[in-house]
């Protein structure tokens, strides 16, 4: 397996634990930051990152 | 009011779908003026969107009135299995693209051996688990047409069914489906109008649902803050009790267990359901346009999500929860009065279903008739002609898909809730997941693996998510989820086994994948695979890897081109099968009269081919199969001795398989032998001769049998009189090789110290022999001779795999032994010989396609090959701006093992320039002598080779020699020098360090590099070409080309030698620079 596999394996597996329980349990309260909830603002945020953090490891690959 | 409004919206559905027409018209015309403008990274993220059905565009708001942020689960799943698309979606497109595949169930049936049984059974499956999908989104349709034309904010407690129009409506898509997924176009397998309208659709429904989105948000209330105060601070005693739900999924009904299970569910679904393989994996036209949708996807995902949760809590604010939460979106913009942006979020609606209804009917009907209708008919297509109406099938079976959809949506819709049914698909595509990942990863996964994995899979879905629905809605005996199937508590469809304390869906997944795992590994391990199977296999694990595993080959006896293109006329007509032939007989500059049987064999597999692309690799093969059999013609796979190699190949380590490939070049030489004008004589000794080398046994006897003795017939090796002399008895009793003779398998002494001796043994003692085996010849099931082998060095010779190689050299002899007597087969056993050229392929497959772009140099290389496999391998690699490597080498030996160590240096060349850009030629020889040297000195193998980079920007080359003939550098016209500089050749020691020069280059400045081939040359009068005459003909020669320049040395070449022939290959490489 080439260095790039295992890389995009363990972002996949590190995301996988910060989607799920007990991980997300953390933010799973009724708590509000600047007027919207704690959750919503983990989810969506950390969606965006993810997709920014896919964005450039891509082009790694392209590189290649 | 209403009838008016009814024929209104119909107007305007009816007003979409053909725009949708025009799209794909306009798309298929764009496609033919320039693929780029369908085949490119954008328009594939966007197709990749069919993922959002209905389901999406008004579900979601549904769910998060309902469960609050819990509907992300969905998409957030795809976007996490987007991690791992770069090497596991490529790997399954990479072998949908080589293996013409159409459909998920051709996938799995493929990977499987081409299985019949798994082709039927996916497709079953399919049509089970996806078509209540379909009814969902008609479902949709018809209840916003209802709001729509009632002009009413919510549906009412009952929901009405607008039968008649649901019924127009699903006759139209149906026949769009069948007008674009079977338009074909060139290639079966791509619908550039199918991509072009799905493409369209994703646009339409995401810019619709953000206009709705903005509007509710921003112009209805004050923003996403304002929505979120008006429901924290609302007085409404609804609203108090959701807070809680909403806001938190530990707060709602949702338990955590329900989330992992709505994630990976959803993981499986973005790749498996079918419409989204269809997309991803059929349709993808280049394996690079993934890397882009690898953000561009989620991406879509993300925008279309974010105004969910605004418009659920404004749809909560206005109606407490009353209606149906789904079409909050549309309720809020009719109860605020505006009709027409209403009438913009239905065609969004309309874009999203008919999206998913048209890509889903498409590939399912695909699977149907390819894996299913013609499985059964395929005897009568081929009788009478039937190939041609297959599209028509197709066309009628994405229409009857549909309206089975339909069909189930009246019947059953009404006493079902149909809300849960998508992820109920979710859930039963999630049970193709291990077969295909198993099967792409893993070369012991089989086809009896597979089947009892997916039939348990879908068993235990069944009975977990399907039963407890029936019970539900009054289909079956409610008391089967209280007490159990026949009142047995412990299978109680929703607490299966005593497992009570997950939710319906968790449940199931963790139920039904455990048993389908679980039945794919240890089936798979318990069982064996056939040949065709582990091919397969491979062919799918090893995608990746370089191609030098060929297919073995089936060969009809008997087949004519005419068979071949009565078959192609069946499916394709006259023309274009006619006009393949011809093609095919151009490249190979013969006529279709005399064909040999290899050549008849390729022409099938191209055949073939080609019909995979309209039917499936499955489908085609059971066409050939059938049509074979129907004929009266026998099918026989054929020695090849890559077959061999492919099945030594599996499972095994790069090391064993070097040697397994050192050994494979004895039946290679010995075919050669074979195929050589000589006689039988000759020919047996020279084979026993190699053999005796290679394995460096003392001594080699071929006895024939003539009536109930063994002769000796021809040996190789020193043979006392005694041995030569005397004749065997066939007796089991008295000999060894009486035994191996009657029982026909080769049998085996590894220590003479160690058996019974017998007269015989005695005398072989004597001699000092120390380990033997006899092993038969057997044709046609009868022994003709035996081999034996003898060693006086070794104990313990003869081990499982010694033995099984000899026997397939036997094998391998007995087969030309029986040519040779037959002299019409002579031609066969050339065609045993013409394996080579496949070698021959491997090495023309190494040399590179095109070079490096670098301003203001012309490069070039060029390989003439000699007769046989050579071992010269030329590369350039481009490093950055500017800087480009130039790499020459030959591979001392002609043969496959040559090659193979040629297709190693260059994955070792590659990996180390891919990981340090920035490295020395010098250290680049270092690194490579130490990495092959076992594998050359093993293979007594030697490489000369020069690696050069050169870079334009200082103008400088530096390179590192080992041991090849220096470059030359020139000038046309004027000067002419060799850069005299080199250290050893590769393979000689393990540790040295090479060392490198600089040379700095003039304008114009032309440098050359050469194998040996060019100044060898011998002519009649032995003499050499040498370096002189190559320097003189490079520095006088006027040609402006590089091109031109080889030419002229490769006819110079030729020139000189006269008639004498080319024995090894002539490679040369050469680039010029122009500063100016």
């Amino acid at each position: 397996m080439s260095r790039m596999v295992i890389f995009w394996l363990f972002l996949f597996f590190l995301g996988f634990v910060l989607i799920n329980y007990p991980f997300i349990s953390i933010f799973d309260k009724k708590i509000f930051v600047f007027g919207y909830p704690l959750l919503y603002i983990y989810f969506f945020v950390g969606w965006l990152v993810s997709i920014i953090v896919v964005y450039i490891f891509s082009r790694k690959i392209d590189d290649e | 009011m209403m009838s008016n409004n009814f024929e209104v919206v119909f107007f305007i559905t009816l007003l979409y779908l053909f725009l949708l027409y025009i799209v794909g018209y306009i798309s298929e015309k764009l496609y033919i003026k320039n693929s780029k403008y369908i085949c490119n990274p954008y328009v594939y993220s966007l197709t990749l969107a069919v993922y959002c059905t209905t389901w999406t565009y008004y579900g979601s708001v549904g769910r998060a009135v309902s469960n609050g942020i819990e509907f992300l689960a969905i998409y957030i799943g795809p976007t996490l299995i987007i991690f791992t698309w770069w090497f596991f979606l490529r790997k399954l497109v990479r072998i949908a693209e080589n293996h013409s595949i159409t459909s998920l169930a051709d996938f799995i049936s493929f990977r499987y051996g081409k299985s019949k049984r798994l082709g039927i059974l996916v497709t079953l499956l399919c049509l089970i688990g996806v078509i209540p999908y379909i009814s969902l989104q008609l479902k949709a349709i018809n209840e916003t047409i209802f709001l729509i034309a009632y002009n009413t904010p919510y549906l009412g407690t009952k929901t009405l069914l607008v039968k008649d129009t649901a019924f127009y409506v699903s006759i139209i898509i149906g026949i769009f489906g069948a007008l674009f997924g079977t338009r074909h176009f060139g290639d079966h397998r791509k619908h550039p109008s199918l991509v072009g309208v799905i493409a369209f659709e994703s646009i339409i429904k995401l810019i619709v649902f953000l206009i709705a989105g903005i509007f509710i948000t921003y112009f209805m209330y004050d923003g996403f803050r304002d929505i979120l105060s008006q429901v924290v601070n609302s007085q409404s005693p609804f609203i108090k009790g959701k807070l809680d739900t909403v806001f938190k999924i530990g707060g709602s009904n949702v338990s955590s267990s329900e989330w992992l299970a709505l994630i990976v569910m959803s993981m499986f679904a973005v790749m498996f359901l079918p419409r989204q393989f269809h997309m991803a994996v059929i349709e993808n036209t280049d394996e690079k346009h993934i890397i882009k949708s690898m953000y561009l996807f989620p991406l879509y995902l993300f925008v279309i999500n974010i105004f969910v949760i605004p418009i659920a809590f404004a749809g909560l604010i206005k109606f407490e929860g009353g209606g149906n939460p789904d079409y909050y979106s549309m309720g809020l913009l009719i109860e605020n009065g505006n009709y027409l942006l209403a009438i913009l979020v239905y065609l969004g609606g309309l874009s999203a279903a008919t999206g998913m209804i048209i890509v889903t009917s498409v590939s399912l009907a695909n699977m149907f008739i390819n894996n299913f209708i013609l499985t059964f008919i395929v005897r009568y297509v081929i009788k009478i002609n039937l190939g041609m109406i297959i599209p028509h099938l197709k066309r009628a079976a994405t229409l009857f898909v549909v309206m089975v959809g339909y069909y189930y949506f009246v019947k059953v819709g009404s006493s079902f809730s149909l809300v849960n049914l998508g992820l109920t698909s979710f859930a039963a595509v999630s049970q193709f997941a291990p077969a295909i990942i198993f099967g792409i990863f893993w070369r012991d996964a089989n086809e009896k693996g597979a089947l009892a994995g997916i039939s348990l899979g879908f068993l235990f879905w069944f009975y977990t998510l399907i039963v407890p629905y029936m019970a539900k809605s009054g289909v079956i005996d409610y008391n089967i989820i209280l007490n159990g199937l026949f009142g047995v508590k412990i299978l109680r469809p929703t607490a299966l086994f005593g497992l009570d304390t997950l939710d319906i869906w968790s449940h199931s997944l963790f139920w039904s994948l455990a048993f389908n795992i679980a039945g794919i590994v240890l089936v798979s391990s318990l069982s064996e695979k056939s040949v065709v199977e582990s091919e397969t296999a491979s062919l799918c694990v090893d995608s990746f890897s370089f191609g030098y595993i060929a297919r073995k080959r089936s060969v009809i006896e008997g087949l004519t081109v005419d068979d071949i293109e009565s078959i192609l006329n069946n499916f394709f007509g006259k023309k274009t099968s006619q006009e393949k032939i011809t093609a095919y007989l151009q490249t190979i500059n013969k006529n279709r009269g005399n064909l040999n049987m290899t050549e008849v064999t390729t022409l099938r597999d191209k055949a073939e081919e080609m019909l995979s692309s309209a039917v499936g690799p499955g489908a085609a093969k059971l066409i050939f199969e059938s049509y074979a059999q129907i004929k009266g013609k026998g099918e026989t796979k054929v020695i090849d001795v890559f077959k061999d190699l492919l099945s030594y190949g599996v499972g095994e380590s790069k090391e064993t398989l070097v040697k397994r490939i050192s050994e494979l070049n004895v039946i290679l030489d010995i075919s050669r032998i074979f195929s050589s004008v000589n006689t039988l004589e000759t020919k047996l000794f020279k084979a026993l001769e190699i053999i005796k080398d290679t394995f460096h046994f003392d001594l080699v006897i071929l006895r024939r049998k003539i009536g109930e003795v063994l002769a000796v017939y021809s040996y190789a090796g020193e043979l006392n009189s005694s041995l030569l002399t005397s004749y065997r008895l066939i007796d089991p009793k008295r000999s060894y090789i009486g035994k191996a003779a009657v029982q026909k398998i080769p049998l085996a002494v590894n220590d003479i110290n160690q058996i019974e001796l017998n007269e015989f043994s005695i005398d072989l003692k004597k001699h000092g022999v120390i380990s033997f085996a006899h092993i038969p010849l057997i044709i046609n099931e009868e022994v003709h001779g035996i081999i034996t082998c003898y060693s006086k060095l070794f104990k313990n010779l003869f081990s499982k795999e010694m033995i099984s190689l000899l026997q397939s050299i036997a094998n391998q002899m007995a087969y030309m032994i029986n040519n040779h007597y037959q002299t019409e087969e002579i031609i066969k056993m050339r065609e045993v010989a013409k394996e080579l050229e496949i070698a021959k392929q491997i090495q023309k497959s190494l040399l590179p396609e095109k070079y490096p772009e670098v301003y203001g140099v012309q490069m070039l290389g060029v390989c003439y090959p000699s007769e046989f496999v050579g071992g010269d391998y030329y590369d350039f690699y481009q490093i950055r701006e500017g800087v480009f490597d130039v790499v020459i080498a030959d591979v001392s030996g002609h043969n496959v093992a040559s090659a193979l160590i040629m297709t190693e240096l260059r994955s070792i060349i590659k990996s180390i320039i891919n990981f340090q850009k920035n490295i020395t030629p010098a250290k680049i020889m270092s690194i490579l002598n130490r990495e092959i040297y076992g594998d050359l000195t093993k293979l007594e193998f030697i490489i000369t080779m020069i690696y050069m980079r050169v870079n334009i920007n200082n103008g400088t080359i530096t390179f590192s020699n080992a041991g090849h003939h220096p470059p030359i550098v020139f000038q046309q016209g004027k000067e002419i020098k060799e850069l005299i500089f080199g250290d050893p050749l590769l393979g000689l020691m393990e540790d040295i360090s090479y060392k490198e020069m600089t040379y700095t280059l003039k304008d114009n400045d032309v440098v050359f590099m050469y194998t040996d081939g060019i100044i060898e040359t011998e002519n009649d009068k032995r003499e050499f070409y040498g370096i002189k005459r190559l320097k003189d003909t490079l520095v006088n020669s006027r040609e402006e080309s590089l091109n031109g320049l080889f030419k002229l040395i490769f006819d110079d070449v030729v020139n000189f030698r006269g008639s004498k022939v080319q024995n090894d290959d002539i490679t040369m490489t050469a680039f010029k620079v122009k500063f100016k």
